[in-house]
């Protein structure tokens, strides 16, 4: 029998601002005028209103750059020396159910054979408080791939705001800074590992039982969820159509548009494709992994000249192919998980709800 | 680190990524063309040398930190215990850097890596290896292992070219070692011949049309340039010989070699992990990506 506490806006504050004494919480905050999930600090203010964060959570695991080894070379001799990095526990707060989603995903690509221990380590350091999503926005299509976005299953703590009669509409387009302080919301909380049980234990000072009605309410708000997303895509056959369509003069037509920037896949919370690079000052360096993009041409480039992805052609089949189809086959599952950020950030709208809407057979009417 | 602990926090020292190599030195370096050096190596700690086991056909990451890594087939067999060796040509930055390492430097080596050619296809059963220039260094590591283990293995027929008299690698064992044992026979062409060349001149599909050796009981394992591959399996084909009985082993730009960086896909399949070594069947159900 499931738990539900309540916790009102200023409480939830204080209790996060108060663990980062001594541990890291990362929360949906902006800098620079770009959201992402950042260490919480005095100064920085908790993005509790915020859209979801440009940036994805996949950062916090597979972060932009990753330190490897460092080496050193002197006279043909060479030194590694491996980083070893200690990983502390930390909190990741306002993880929304589709990045929830995309860690479940990325964790099928690091674990398993040859895993990769800082990802793994990061994992396992962790503990997920997502938050229910009560306000699609209208390039959210979560719902269309399979994430409800009421819950992420893979979550220890959910947060779900209760409802009240000043929220915004659903969909609002509202920017942060111009809403009302909201100091009065409350949110209904309730842990779905022993981990996250014994997490809400160690903040008993701030919650309060729930009451009456407000489980009630929050469940009318997630039922109230089930057809709010405006973007809604029949998956149904897309893998197995796109099996025959490699040839397809889709890609020339949709890589015409392409500018091979890489945008889509560095605000993608499931692109997980990197490269390894060396930085060398004299006669010392570091090696590290950074993120890569199938969109760009050196990506497969050999050092002999052979491209076997020699255009944008290529290169876009290569994205779409590998997250609605290579992806389902290696793992079972499509490696998207809805959230709308590339077909927000594309500078030329290429959209991946188009190319499954056309190989589906529909019409595109959004250009 | 007291520090931490003492906010309250637990902290983990994360294991070491499998991404970093181990380090091995150079004991030897033999030039086998004006750009192919073949380099015997063994890891600096003998544990990691005695634990190190692979078939042919597997790979290891190079390393020459600060100047890349790459991705090379081991070219010596399995057999043959205490060393590695990787024969690689010259093409780009990480390799004109390895080229300039002499006996005694060291670099690092991951791996293996990657699948490898598949014994029970071969075993018992006639081998016929076509091979074009560098493509014989993945070659030779079942050429040899073949010749450690015969009684496994049927007679060996092996066709094998490059541009240039001069760009035959292995000369040693193409000339010596592999052309003085009986049951090896070994045909030879360049694609332009010089003063001192008495053989073969042609490409190697058309050598192999020409030679024209029977399906029957035979399995064919074939590398070299993609463009050499690619009209290879087409001459076998017309030979009659069964896809499934043919493989070859590819060779696609990686940076992990682990199946996680996602570069060396030909549609679901990762060439670092379900590859390098595929049959002429596998590769028929691939999108002509690579």
């Amino acid at each position: 029998m499931t738990q539900y506490w309540v916790i009102d806006r200023p409480r939830a504050e204080a209790w996060l601002r108060g663990l980062t004494q001594k541990q890291e919480v990362l929360v949906p905050a902006a800098r620079s005028g770009v959201w992402a999930f950042l260490p919480l600090e005095a100064g920085l203010a908790i993005g509790w209103d915020g859209a979801n964060p440009l940036l994805p959570a996949k950062g916090a695991f597979f972060p932009q750059t990753d330190p490897l080894f460092r080496f050193r070379r002197e006279e043909g001799k060479l030194n590694i020396e491996p980083v070893a990095e200690a990983v502390r526990e930390r909190v990741l707060f306002g993880i929304r159910p589709c990045d929830a989603r995309s860690l479940a995903l990325l964790d099928k690509v690091f674990g398993g054979p040859f895993a990769d221990s800082q990802y793994q380590a990061r994992r396992a350091a962790t503990l997920l408080v997502a938050w229910a999503c009560d306000h699609p926005r209208p390039t959210c299509f979560c719902q269309s791939v399979g994430v409800d976005p009421t819950t992420a299953p893979e979550a220890d703590v959910m947060f779900a705001p209760l409802p009240r009669e000043s929220r915004p509409a659903q969909g609002s387009e509202q920017a942060p800074h111009q809403r009302e302080p909201g100091s009065e919301m409350q949110y209904l909380v309730w842990a779905q590992t022993q981990r996250g049980q014994s997490w809400l234990e160690s903040g008993m000072d701030y919650l309060a039982r729930a009451q009456a009605g407000q489980v009630e309410a929050w469940q009318e708000t997630a039922a109230g969820m089930a057809n709010a997303h405006p973007l809604e895509l029949d998956m149904e056959g897309v893998t197995d159509r796109l099996r025959q369509r490699f040839d397809d003069s889709m890609w020339e037509e949709l890589s015409a548009r392409c500018l091979g920037c890489g945008i889509c896949t560095f605000v993608c919370p499931t692109c997980h494709c990197f490269d390894i690079a060396d930085w060398q000052r004299g006669q010392e360096g570091l090696r590290f992994k950074c993120w890569d993009s199938c969109s760009f041409r050196d990506f497969t480039l050999m050092a002999g000249g052979h491209n076997p992805r020699p255009t944008k052609k290529e290169r876009i089949r290569q994205r779409f192919l590998h997250k609605l189809l290579y992806f389902v086959d290696r793992y079972g599952a499509v490696a998207c998980v809805g959230c709308g950020r590339c077909v927000e950030q594309c500078p030329v709208h290429l959209d991946i709800t188009e190319v499954i809407l056309r190989v589906k057979g529909g019409e595109w009417a959004n250009v | 680190m007291s520090e931490m602990m003492a906010g309250g926090a637990s902290a983990a020292v994360a294991e070491p990524s499998v991404l970093v190599p181990q380090v091995a030195t150079i004991r030897r370096v033999t030039e086998e063309t004006p750009d192919v050096k073949t380099f015997q190596v063994v890891f600096e700690d003998p544990g990691v040398t005695e634990d190190f086991a692979y078939l042919p056909g597997q790979c290891c990451m190079l390393s020459l930190p600060g100047s890349g890594e790459a991705m090379i087939s081991i070219t010596s067999s399995p057999t043959r215990r205490g060393f590695l060796e990787f024969a690689v040509k010259k093409v780009g930055i990480f390799t004109s850097a390895l080229h300039e390492l002499e006996p005694g430097d060291q670099i690092g080596v991951r791996g293996p890596y990657g699948n490898h050619f598949p014994l029970p296809l071969m075993e018992g059963r006639k081998l016929l290896f076509v091979g074009g220039g560098i493509g014989l260094a993945p070659l030779r590591s079942l050429i040899n292992y073949v010749i450690d283990e015969k009684d496994r293995f049927g007679p060996v027929s092996i066709i094998y070219g490059a541009r240039s008299p001069e760009d035959l690698v292995f000369k040693e064992e193409l000339f010596h070692t592999w052309a003085a044992l009986p049951h090896v026979s070994l045909h030879l062409t360049v694609d332009k011949g010089d003063a001192s060349w008495e053989g073969h001149v042609g490409f190697v599909p058309a050598y192999l049309e020409e030679l024209a050796p029977a399906p029957e009981g035979t399995t064919v394992i074939t590398c070299g340039p993609p463009v050499m591959i690619k009209f290879v399996l087409q001459a076998l084909s017309k030979l009659g010989f069964p896809p499934e009985r043919v493989i070859t082993t590819l060779e696609m730009k990686m940076k992990c070699g682990v199946g996680k960086c996602g570069r060396c896909n030909i549609g679901g399949k990762y060439v670092c992990v379900d590859g390098p070594v595929f049959t002429a069947a596998e590769l028929a159900q691939l999108p002509a990506e690579y």
